[in-house]
């Protein structure tokens, strides 16, 4: 600890020694840590915390960049740390319970399955449900809202026109019951399948995996029906939290 | 005393930190000061959270200063003691005087030596 008074600022940096215009990148912070606090940060504090950040990381820069780089990355995640309850507490609610719902249903499915996960995984069946519920939602509405709903999903924002909420939850709302339509559709092209190719001597090895296989697309659609459908919720609670809001 | 005027050792640093700093009090300076001055080094999140926090109480005023080349053209926020922050303050350390008074840590740990003494 220091007796004598401290100096406020131990290398100081003016303009002078900085190249005119923007900072090429090598006197650039981390971009990731940038980003990372851009996200985090509420709006009122982001041009001071980042300044301060840069300014700081610019002193240390002249004696070690790499020590300065690796102090910028620590100094996001801590300053991470403490405003991501803050200002993202209700986007962790909602990843926490999609992967909640994620991890609850591995569960059942390992503690069901004599051998292995793996019965419950079929590409051909995923890429049947999937894909196509997703080409269906952008179909019928437009690859903007998709691209608005993805970003809404990272980060649900409120206060913008409730149109743009409408359009989003109807993107979600798409894909589950589509998905959902899908399952149904898919299982009744395997039950027909089925229903052609056995008899009397394969009955017994036919029948149950092949009506296993046949079933998966159903759970499949369900899963995606499931979280599309609280998406979708999600997407009404930030319009209609804004609206209240507003009425105020 | 009301209780609400009471504040926090960090509250209380930090006050002391804007008014050593004056005019020159903004997040960058005051997080050197202080790990110069008593070797705490905060992270800027969490300088930023008391900051605000005394702002709310009214104790500081911050009003946002001139954008700089080396901040990537970002301003910087500014801190001032309003006069019932320097009114905490003094309470705070009134309080602090008050009960320093009459202990002497450094006699009170060497009389509790000889206790931790192992029997032979």
């Amino acid at each position: 600890m220091n007796q004598q008074p401290p100096s406020a600022k131990t290398t100081p940096l003016s303009a002078q020694d900085l190249p005119q215009g923007p900072l090429p990148p090598a006197l650039q912070p981390p971009l990731l840590g940038q980003l990372l606090l851009e996200w985090v940060l509420p709006e009122a504090l982001q041009e001071p915390v980042l300044g301060d950040l840069q300014e700081e990381f610019l002193e240390k820069r002249q004696q070690n960049p790499t020590r300065a780089r690796w102090w910028y990355r620590h100094q996001a995640l801590r300053t991470c740390w403490h405003f991501l309850h803050q200002t993202k507490g209700d986007w962790l609610m909602f990843i926490f319970s999609l992967l909640f719902f994620i991890g609850i249903s591995v569960w059942v499915m390992w503690l069901s399955s004599a051998d292995s996960l793996m019965m419950f995984y079929d590409f051909p069946s995923l890429a049947l449900i999937f894909p196509t519920a997703l080409l269906f939602a952008i179909g019928t509405t437009s690859r903007t809202t998709a691209q608005h709903a993805v970003a809404f999903l990272f980060e649900p924002k409120p206060g913008l026109p409730p149109l743009y909420y409408q359009q989003i939850q109807h993107f979600f709302e798409v894909i589950g019951q589509s998905g959902l339509l899908l399952g149904w559709f898919t299982t009744l092209i395997g039950v027909v399948a089925i229903a052609n190719s056995i008899n009397a001597d394969n009955f017994a090895e036919a029948f149950g995996p092949s009506l296993g296989v046949c079933l998966l697309t159903l759970l499949y659609s369900y899963g995606l029906k499931t979280i599309t459908y609280i998406a979708a919720q999600k997407v009404r609670f930030v319009a209609s939290a804004h609206s209240v809001k507003s009425d105020e | 005393m009301p209780q609400d005027k009471f504040i926090g050792e960090l509250e209380h640093m930090l006050l002391l930190v804007v008014l050593q700093l004056k005019d020159q009090a903004y997040g960058a300076h005051i997080r050197q000061y202080l790990a110069d001055a008593v070797g705490r080094d905060l992270s800027i999140g969490a300088l930023y959270t008391t900051l605000e926090r005394l702002e709310q109480k009214g104790l500081l005023i911050g009003r946002l200063g001139e954008a700089t080349a080396e901040r990537g053209g970002r301003a910087k926020k500014y801190f001032e003691l309003t006069a019932e922050g320097s009114q905490a303050l003094r309470r705070s350390k009134q309080a602090l005087d008050q009960l320093w008074q009459g202990v002497a840590l450094y006699e009170s740990w060497r009389l509790q030596e000889p206790r931790l003494e192992l029997p032979q």
